[in-house]
């Protein structure tokens, strides 16, 4: 036996060299299936791992805790379809927290709630009235002298682009108002005169020509709100880029990178950095590129943008600039040179473009107001509250924050942080002291409430007197005098801090669960669902890829299309394999037929061609190992760089950095050359049911 | 006062006096009932009263004993100087809103935030606090101006005779609802029932005024004649009930300068 299988060896190795050219293309067919394989499966453990990394340690915990009576599931990044999903509400997440931290496993239990505000804008005209406004107020007669030009010189530039709009508004007699109205504004008297308060005239500004002006779209920023403190400690790469932290019980909001970036940053310099990160980045030049293209075209259409953030002594020192470097005006007008230098130098190509974005941050940037918030400001966010009411709380920005790692990821960076107080607020869920207000209103109220059908019945209907006057004729001097009403004595609507208790109890709409060992998410969930069931708490428990909707989806999508790639090549390679040795035993006929005139068993010839594919599987799948390794150990150390946003939210980070995966070295050659045996026994097969006598009859 | 005012304060007066009752009327007739309507609310002079605004919403339990709970009251004052085109909402309960204002001056509309002493510009929709009163509600009466009208019939509201007409918005005119429809009592000449629908006809709320009060004014030297109540349901949204109270209407002269900013800023200090 021993001998016998040293022989089939032995005879197998000359045929391999006989037919070299045939297990040259088995070996090298396995080899690449092996490297495939090894670097494949490598990759996305690594993705998986990344990806996993991401939504664990930027807002989803290993687990997340919600409602059992939610209407939609909770998807923290959003669903398929953005909406306003309804999770329900933890009405009191102490109790939840209190049973969750019974496990052992349960590092920490993180209440949190979400949802969209919008931000309101006024355009430039609103900030420098309310800005003249102030210096008024106060006297301060060098900021009115200021204020008082930037407004001359926003009319001028109002004035010619009415001009513009003129020629395109069907709404003539709206334009002669606005025509009107600026000409009255623009009167040497009008501004000149204004050194006091004079409320006349500024409602006049206020009321007729910032409206001119249009209005801003609104901005709509989604926020989370949470315990911060314990959000910084369970969420390690939750970084502070600008600003403050948010102290314990302080009141405000962190304003994502993200977000700021790409929403709240002035539309030029969008532009600008949207072209610079594609050519550097991911390397490819404005010429010939759509999306680039039309990033370039839009540029020179911002220059209002720039210009209105001007003011005249600005505006002088930005055309010198521009004429030093060679871009003349060729109106002797300010505003319209400018707007002429401002439209060139926004031209950009590939051969100019690395020189205009440093120019730009270095001379135009710094001169504008680069972002709609900015930390130290105080905004309001407005938000409908669960039954439709339109909210809004007052905020201060104490920074802007990120996830390390994550800076340009959309999906990671989608959320602004809040405390989970001023969420709450956002979200129409009552104080107790406005729950006592609101019942002595209902109580002090004789409203007839019915519904549509019934109320026409109830108040028109007999007994009802409506149209005829309740009241007779009586003269307005008995009635009370509204002068003398009294001043409002104005409660803050909120307070910029709060007790830290009240985040430790109340509402939130979900929670996130950290575990100690993530890798027993399964084990824990079980057995948490056990503890919430035993203490009667309604709320459900989801793992980290369910809570983030279609984003934690996408892991078992790409798994899903690499393994089905593999397979693909796999099977590819099997039937190469089958063919081959199918051909081959055709072609050996001969010797086949020798080997068994000769007295060869027909174990002996299976054994040969299974042996033949045994050792050109193992050669070529080791030769494709090493390959592999090599290639991974390369990429280890420079790693796969991500070329958009949503591969480095799967890279959790800007690059991936493989690593090697040293048992599926050492497993894969084998696998692979035993999966090429086993396929090859068919043919095998075929090759030992070759009779001696045919095989003669061949040969004659 | 002027010439058409005078017409029309007569012919009110006739009509009140012999107790003329409206059948079914030409377009002409149709037009002048609508200037009726504007000019029996017409109020020369100022006016200033107190709103209460109670949002109430419908029950889940529909057999619930009462339908409905109250979701949110606001309480506001409203001053208005429809010769210079002016109007303040300036709230004072709850706690929590007291100080917030609205200021308009002809088309533009601007908001106070006390608790950050900031102003805002507002779309012409805005609603009220965020109920289903909106700003056009308390403001003065411009019917003929704004929409055209056509007599649809007689009909019986309860156990009022009323005349049904149908108000589309004037070109070009920003108005709150393009299309109206009201149900004018024919003997007191007041609304008892409008309703407001989207351009394409969807019919969005309905506003019931039950009880109308009737008030001398000297500056107009005629009676001005003020809804004393409003039940607005809102018809998209599952018969969300607004209801607002118009108390301590006062019809006295304001302070000159009253309907600026500085004003409603002083009174939140």
């Amino acid at each position: 036996m021993r001998e016998s299988l040293a022989l089939i060896i032995k005879v197998a190795f000359r045929n391999l060299w006989l037919y070299r050219l045939k297990s040259t293309v088995i070996a090298g067919l396995l080899c690449m299936g092996s490297f495939i394989g090894i670097v494949g499966l490598s990759l996305l453990h690594d993705v998986e791992h990344s990806m996993q990394d991401s939504i664990i340690s930027s807002v989803a915990g290993h687990l997340q805790a919600y409602s059992s009576k939610a209407k939609d599931d909770l998807a923290l990044f959003g669903g398929a379809f953005m909406g306003r999903a309804d999770v329900g509400t933890i009405p009191n997440l102490a109790s939840l927290r209190d049973v969750v931290k019974q496990n052992t496993n349960v590092a920490d239990f993180i209440p949190m709630g979400s949802d969209m505000a919008m931000l309101g804008r006024g355009n430039e005209l609103d900030e420098t009235l309310t800005s003249l406004r102030g210096a008024l107020k106060k006297g301060e007669t060098d900021i009115i002298a200021q204020r008082k030009d930037e407004l001359k010189f926003l009319f001028l530039q109002l004035e010619r682009e009415l001009t513009e709009r003129a020629k395109l508004s069907a709404d003539k007699e709206l334009m002669d108002r606005y025509r009107a109205d600026l000409n009255h504004a623009l009167e040497p008297d009008f501004l000149g005169t204004l050194n006091a308060l004079d409320e006349e005239k500024l409602l006049f500004l206020d009321t007729h020509i910032a409206p001119i002006s249009g209005e801003k779209q609104p901005i709509y920023l989604m926020y989370l709100g949470t315990d911060i403190q314990l959000f910084k400690q369970n969420f390690p790469k939750f970084k502070l880029v600008e600003g403050e932290p948010l102290g314990p019980g302080q009141r405000g909001i962190l304003i994502s990178y993200k977000v700021r970036e790409t929403q709240l940053k002035a539309v030029v310099a969008r532009l600008f950095d949207e072209l610079k990160k594609r050519i550097d980045r991911v390397r490819v030049p404005i010429k010939g590129d759509v999306e680039n293209e039309r990033a370039a075209a839009d540029l020179p259409k911002q220059y209002q943008q720039i210009l209105s953030s001007l003011d005249r002594h600005k505006a002088d020192v930005l055309s010198e600039f521009l004429k030093s470097i060679g871009i003349k005006p060729k109106s002797a007008e300010l505003i319209t040179g400018l707007k002429e230098q401002l439209q060139e130098f926004l031209q950009v190509d590939d051969t100019n473009f690395q020189e205009r974005y440093k120019q730009f941050y270095a001379q135009i940037a710094p001169k504008m107001k680069l972002y709609e918030i900015s930390p130290g400001e105080t905004i309001v966010l407005r938000s409908y509250t669960k039954s439709g009411y339109l909210k809004s709380v007052p905020l201060k920005v104490f920074g802007v924050y990120t996830f390390e790692g994550l800076e340009d990821s959309d999906l990671a960076g989608v959320m602004n942080i809040t405390d989970l107080i001023t969420f709450r607020e956002l979200y129409g869920e009552m104080n107790e002291e406005s729950k006592k207000e609101l019942e002595a209103m209902r109580v002090a109220s004789s409203t007839v409430v019915t519904d549509a059908a019934g109320a026409e019945d109830a108040l028109f209907g007999a007994g009802a007197s409506a149209s005829v006057p309740s009241v007779d004729t009586h003269p307005v001097e008995t009635k009370t005098d509204s002068k003398k009403k009294e001043i409002l004595h104005i409660k803050p609507v909120i307070s910029d801090v709060f007790p830290e208790s009240e985040i430790q109890k109340g509402l939130a709409l979900n929670g996130a669960i950290r575990l100690k060992d993530g890798s027993k998410i399964k084990e824990t969930r079980a057995e948490l669902n056990k503890l919430l069931k035993e203490a009667g708490i309604e709320a459900k428990l989801v793992d980290w890829q369910e809570a983030t909707g279609i984003v934690g989806q996408f892991a078992n999508i790409v798994r899903l299309v690499l393994i089905f790639a593999l397979g693909v090549i796999f099977l590819v390679a099997l039937v190469i394999i089958n063919n081959s040795i199918i051909v081959g035993t055709l072609n050996r006929t001969k010797e086949i037929g020798t080997m068994r005139a000769i007295g060869a068993q027909k174990s002996f010839v299976l054994g040969l061609f299974l042996a033949e594919t045994a050792i050109t599987g193992l050669i070529g799948s080791i030769i494709g190992a090493t390959l592999a390794t090599v290639f991974l150990f390369t990429l280890h150390i420079k790693g796969i760089p991500a070329p958009n946003d949503i591969v480095s939210f799967l890279f959790s980070g800007p690059r991936l950095y493989p690593t090697l995966q040293w048992n599926l070295v050492m497993t894969t050659p084998f696998v692979v050359s035993l999966v090429a045996t086993i396929a090859s026994i068919y043919a095998a097969r075929h090759a030992a049911h070759v009779k001696p006598a045919e095989a003669m009859q061949e040969k004659e | 006062m002027k010439p058409k005012h005078i017409v029309l304060t007569m012919t009110l007066s006739l009509n009140a006096l012999l107790g003329t009752k409206v059948s079914a009327m030409s377009e002409d007739e149709t037009k002048k009932l609508i200037a009726i309507i504007d000019e029996k609310q017409r109020s020369t002079g100022d006016y200033a009263s107190i709103v209460v605004i109670e949002e109430w919403e419908k029950k889940k339990d529909l057999k619930a004993k009462d339908p409905y709970d109250l979701k949110k009251a606001f309480e506001a004052r409203v001053y208005r100087r429809d010769a210079d085109d002016q109007l303040i909402i300036l709230f004072s309960k709850p706690k929590a809103e007291a100080g917030k204002g609205y200021l308009r001056k002809e088309k533009t509309l601007l908001l106070y935030e006390p608790a950050l002493g900031k102003w805002e510009r507002q779309t012409e929709r805005a609603s009220i606090g965020g109920t289903g009163a909106r700003r056009d509600d308390f403001d003065e009466s411009r019917l003929s101006l704004e929409f055209t009208a056509k007599f649809v019939g007689d009909e019986k509201l309860g156990k009022y005779d009323v005349a049904r007409i149908k108000l589309t918005a004037k070109p070009g005119v920003e108005v709150g609802s393009p299309l109206l429809e009201l149900w004018i009592d024919k003997n007191g000449q007041n609304i008892l029932k409008r309703e407001e629908s989207s351009l394409s006809g969807k019919l969005m709320r309905r506003l019931l005024y039950p009880a109308w009060d009737k008030m001398f004014s000297k500056s107009k030297n005629a009676d001005v004649y003020v809804p004393k109540e409003i039940y607005t349901y809102d018809l998209l949204e599952d018969e969300k009930l607004t209801k607002v109270k118009l108390q301590n209407v006062n019809l006295d002269s304001l302070e000159k300068n009253m309907f600026t900013k500085a004003w409603i800023e002083s009174q939140s200090r």
